[in-house]
């Protein structure tokens, strides 16, 4: 197989940050490349570096990109223009953001055609008109005619993948096409994107989260995490014998998901519950047509002293479900029984259960001070002496691994750990019986994730709490939690003991 | 579609009859006797006044005939000048207005929408700064200000300048007047002056807004050049939130005519609002005030159904 | 995000524009207050003698007017009647369209429909023309130019208040001062009412320089303030008519003016982006 692109030690620089460290990578002509990692770990910063197509003022490239013994890094711009859609075509994320929401489907994806192809508009629009019919598209003449908006997210990436097609290039960089799509779209996606590989013989390069859809789809895996490729090869060796801890992990993590049959069953479990749910279902309108279901039928229950771990990608209900648990959202339909009672038909929500949200910025009071913050709790259930309560603030201040000297700050001048911290304070001096922890660390940095993360494993130790930690990182899971629940589209896939 | 019609056109009937009853309430507190004030008012006028507002009928009565009477297109009668109806000037006056509100409606939109463009692709470049400090002014600087700095600079002392240097009697920009198309273009561009900072400041902000979105990137990678990236996708949608802006910049230039027009001496409809207010003429006042919010509202409705023609997406 | 009274401070201490503009204004102020009280001259006093005396000249900085009066103070005294105007108007504006917005959006549903709705209405009548026919009919005076601004422009204070509630309403912190068990007397003086004073000081930056300006507007209609009293906007009109003889006249107070506009709307524009 010949070389069609080959990146050789590539940096990228955000301001003094690094965001790709020195990436060594081959794309042979007619394989499917997946690079797989978590967010964040710079994939989709590589896919767009191959076409410069990241910012020019705040990023900065090193290193060599070769595609066809042709430097992109040293081109100029015309020349990098006649090489973008048309040697190499790029599909996104979120079809539908990425389409023009005033340019009809038509004049979109003829476009790269009549830029590239020396086609007039007319046989532009014919390509396209037979290639979404290959694609099965019914009434592509209509098709044609809409604005984006009008479109389903599946069909809108349908086009999109038409248009990049079009031209006919030798590379396709598909950047995690499918995950904004329901399941069933995401699998005729694939589908889609490997027959037109074959069909026309384009390399892609799929870039993905998601390990099982890498599994299905590509012939090499190259595994990312951190900014750096931890580990490239067949995908089937690296799926038989992974040699770095962290595709382990991921392997380990994603593979729980398949076994679904567990929905709607109570697992069982040895002490009392102390949240029984049952069936619970929120679903939003998001137009007269179309409902997003956010939390999807989950029945539930959470045990006295437990930690229970609620493990999920973003938008998979798992926020929506705090919500729901503390009554802040009511829900469409079902049942939550808080030591027997139905949370939603009594007067005064039990104060015994509390919340840490994920955002420290937005859940504390930027015009109160820490004193009062904290203190807020006991304002509202029992009046007590000024000095008093001074005293039980810095005490609780002081569980939380603050003091008395912070009493007299606002939120705006603490940092993100440390308002954290603020937000435990205030519900810890509620003497709470559940703690409902929505991402409390995902807006941190790193050194005051872990430390968040021992306070709560040291309040484990030290109070007899129940624990629902949600959070999308199996790793902090894997440490701190009894009981894993995987969430997916608002349903339960999967409950497991972590052992 | 037909249906935000109607709704659009039924809430501008409301405004427009809130218009016409507080005129009707201000009406009835007239300093003194509406019609008899410290002015001299001719005896025929005074009579024809009492008989067309039938000042003895209780005022429900006098409310509907109000009505009645502007459904016809009746917005009565000067109280100064005998025999001069409010819907002759109209006639007479409203068409220079018009004229020169056009034109500083035409000079605002297309230079603010340039120069927010400009400073949009050029931001922190000279020509940025300059449009930033344009558009503060024009923000900033009433309009009565803005026309007669105008006027002394331009009219008077540059072609007081270009005079003395060709040594003719020629005078580049006339100081007032409304003749011919030299004397179109200050006043013009005085009124047009506000209205043009706030465009080309709006349309920066929503340029740099649309620049910044996913499908400008997807357009890259397509391979477009970054002139058809800005001509093809990036200007049509940076330029709704302007259209919606339209109508109320249309009214700032209406209501900034009254003060242009006085200025240089336009025989328009402004002028003679102002002269109106001058001279006492209440019932004047009221008639071109109705007429003028009738003329806003329904230049603010037609903008706001322009608006769902333009953008597919509230397309009803 | 949120605009305390000392991040708006930090805000502006960063700009050296708007330190500029806020000491202008500040100076703007005092001047307005003290020029009027400590000086010998009064706004008044005619000295036929001394008529249209250019800048500078002795005893009158800024020249004296058609009637002799002593430019300085009269500039000083229109600014203060402006400033006055302005302020007051713009805090009216302030207090009804802040509780109008934040009725609105505690209360939510029916009600919030049935309040927006009227607030459309007025807010797409021309304003400028109801001011006009409120000062016509009840005579110009700083009382009048108040009331009648006040009443018409406070909508747009309720609006963005409304907004701001509804979006507080959602915010995190709301959520747990409700799990905390707070009750809605608690969360709406607690929560609510301190975290709009931001949007509703930003709006103030910019309705002050509103009401200068629609002020001004009136004065050249010759609605405004009644002589021998003068706003700015009366000054600038009145000069108006010496403007190639004695061009003094008219250009202290628009320059004044413009630049008093100039940095509210720069402030304005300084804490709108804390």
């Amino acid at each position: 197989m010949s070389n069609l692109l080959k990146i050789l030690n590539l940096y990228l620089y955000y301001k003094e940050k690094v965001i790709l460290d020195n990436i060594s990578l081959n794309v042979f002509k007619g394989e499917i490349l997946s690079i797989v990692g978590e967010s964040g770990s710079g994939k989709s910063m590589l896919a767009r570096s191959i076409l410069k197509l990241t910012d020019q003022k705040n990023f900065k490239v090193e290193g060599q990109l070769f595609f066809k013994d042709k430097d992109i890094n040293s081109l100029n711009e015309r020349q990098i223009e006649k090489l973008r859609g048309n040697n190499i075509g790029m599909i996104f994320q979120e079809a539908i953001t990425y389409l023009n929401p005033v340019v009809k489907m038509g004049k979109q994806l003829t476009e790269s055609l009549i830029k590239h192809k020396n086609v007039n508009k007319r046989e532009a629009l014919n390509i396209i008109k037979n290639m979404l019919e290959t694609m099965r598209i019914e009434d592509p003449e209509n098709y044609l005619n809409l604005y984006p908006h009008q479109l389903s997210g599946g069909m809108a990436q349908r086009g999109m993948i038409a248009g990049v097609f079009s031209c006919q290039p030798e590379i396709i960089i598909a950047d995690e096409p499918t995950s904004a799509l329901d399941t069933a779209t995401q699998v005729s996606i694939t589908n889609l994107l490997k027959e037109m590989s074959t069909l026309y013989g384009v390399s892609i390069i799929f870039i993905t989260h998601d390990l099982e859809l890498a599994k299905n789809i590509s012939d090499r895996v190259a595994i990312m995490s951190k900014g750096r490729i931890i580990e490239v090869g067949r995908t089937a060796d690296i799926f038989k014998n992974p040699s770095t801890k962290e595709t382990r992990d991921l392997l380990n993590c994603q593979s729980n998901e398949n076994n679904t049959n567990t929905n709607k069953r109570l697992i069982e479990y040895k002490s009392i519950p102390m949240f029984e749910i049952w069936d619970l279902k929120k679903y939003y309108t998001i137009d007269k047509k179309t409902m997003k279901k956010a939390v999807d039928g989950v029945s539930i229950g959470i045990y006295k002293g437990e930690t229970l771990g609620v493990l999920g990608e973003s938008g998979c209900g798992k926020t929506t479900f705090a919500k729901l648990l503390t009554r802040v959202e009511r829900p469409f339909d079902g049942r939550i029984l808080y030591k027997g009672v139905n949370i939603f038909e009594i007067k005064h929500y039990p104060k015994e259960v509390q919340i840490i949200f994920q955002d420290p910025f937005s859940s504390l009071n930027p015009q109160m001070k820490v004193l009062d913050i904290v203190a807020e709790g006991i304002d509202i259930h029992n009046k007590i002496k000024k000095d008093q309560r001074f005293h039980m603030v810095t005490n609780y201040l002081e569980k939380v691994g603050l003091d008395g000297s912070f009493c007299d700050r606002y939120p705006h001048q603490l940092s993100g750990g440390q308002r954290q911290r603020v937000a435990i304070a205030r519900c810890l001096i509620m003497s709470p019986e559940v703690l409902i922890c929505d991402e409390p660390t995902s807006y941190l940095d790193t050194i005051s994730q872990k430390q968040i993360i021992e306070l709560i494993k040291k309040l484990k130790k030290d109070l007899n709490v129940t624990f629902v930690f949600i959070t999308h990182n199996i790793k902090i899971l894997n440490e701190i939690s009894d009981r894993i629940v995987i969430m997916h589209r608002g349903t339960v896939k999967r409950v497991y003991k972590n052992t | 579609m037909v249906c935000f019609i109607i709704k659009r056109l039924a809430f501008s009937l409301i405004t427009i009859w809130a218009v016409v009853t507080i005129t009707f309430v201000l009406l009835q507190f007239l300093p003194g006797d509406p019609f008899t004030n410290d002015k001299i008012v001719h005896p025929q006028i005074l009579e024809n006044l009492k008989e067309k507002y039938r000042l003895d009928a209780p005022w429900h009565e006098r409310y509907t005939t109000y009505l009645k009477g502007l459904i016809k297109g009746d917005l009565g009668i000067s109280m100064v000048y005998r025999n001069r109806s409010v819907t002759s000037i109209i006639k007479r006056t409203f068409p220079i207005s018009l004229n020169l509100g056009i034109r500083a409606f035409i000079i605002a939109v297309f230079v603010g929408l340039l120069l927010g463009l400009l400073s949009a692709l050029y931001k922190n470049k000279t020509i940025d700064h300059f449009t930033l400090t344009i558009s503060m002014i024009g923000v900033a600087v009433p309009g009565f200000i803005i026309g007669t700095l105008f006027q002394y600079f331009i009219c008077y002392k540059l072609s007081g300048i270009i005079q003395e240097f060709t040594g003719t009697t020629f005078r580049l920009f006339p100081i007032t007047g409304w003749e011919g198309f030299r004397h179109t273009i200050v006043p013009s561009v005085s009124l047009a002056f506000g209205a043009l900072g706030m465009i080309a400041r709006m349309m920066r902000e929503s340029m740099i807004n649309t620049l910044s979105q996913r499908y400008i990137v997807s357009a890259k990678s397509k391979g477009l050049k970054q002139s058809e990236i800005v001509l093809k996708h990036a200007l049509k949608n940076a330029i709704l939130p302007v259209i919606s802006l339209l109508g109320p910049l249309f009214t700032s230039i209406i209501l900034g005519s009254f003060v242009i027009e006085n200025i240089f001496s336009i025989p328009g409809m402004g002028q003679h609002f102002v002269t109106s207010i001058k001279t006492g003429d209440y019932t004047m006042v009221l008639g071109l005030s109705i007429f003028t919010s009738f003329v806003v509202v329904m230049i603010n409705t037609f903008t706001d159904i322009l608006y769902t023609f333009v953008d597919p997406r509230v397309r009803l | 995000m949120f605009l305390t009274a000392r991040s708006a401070v930090d805000k502006i201490k960063e700009s050296k524009l708007a330190v500029t503009c806020a000491f202008f204004l500040a100076a703007v102020i005092l001047l307005s207050i003290f020029v009027p009280l400590l000086s010998t001259n009064n706004y008044y006093s005619q000295d036929l003698n001394n008529t249209f005396q250019p800048p500078l000249t002795k005893g009158n900085l800024f020249g004296t007017d058609e009637f002799g009066r002593d430019q300085f103070v009269r500039v000083w005294q229109g600014a203060r009647i402006s400033l006055t105007i302005g302020v007051v108007a713009a805090l009216i504006q302030m207090i009804i369209g802040s509780i109008y917005g934040g009725l609105s959006g505690i209360l939510g549903g029916l009600a919030d429909e049935i309040l927006m709705r009227i607030v459309d209405v007025i807010h797409s009548i021309p304003n400028l023309i109801i001011v006009i026919l409120i000062t016509m009919v009840m005579g110009s005076s700083p009382f009048t130019v108040i009331l009648a601004l006040s009443i018409t422009e406070w909508t747009g204070m309720s609006r963005v208040v409304r907004g701001q509630t509804l979006m507080l309403r959602e915010m995190e912190f709301v959520q747990a001062a409700k799990v905390l068990g707070a009750k809605k007397t608690r969360i709406i003086l607690r929560h609510i009412i301190p975290n709009c004073f931001g949007p509703i000081m930003v709006n103030l930056m910019f309705s002050i320089p509103g009401a200068i300006f629609a002020e001004s507007f009136l004065s050249f209609l010759g609605l405004g303030i009644n002589i021998p009293k003068a706003s700015l906007g009366t000054l600038a009109s009145e000069g108006y008519r010496f403007i190639s003889y004695y061009p003094w006249l008219i250009m202290i107070p628009v320059l004044i003016i413009t630049l008093t506009m100039i940095s509210f709307n720069v402030l304005g524009d300084t804490i709108k982006e804390v």
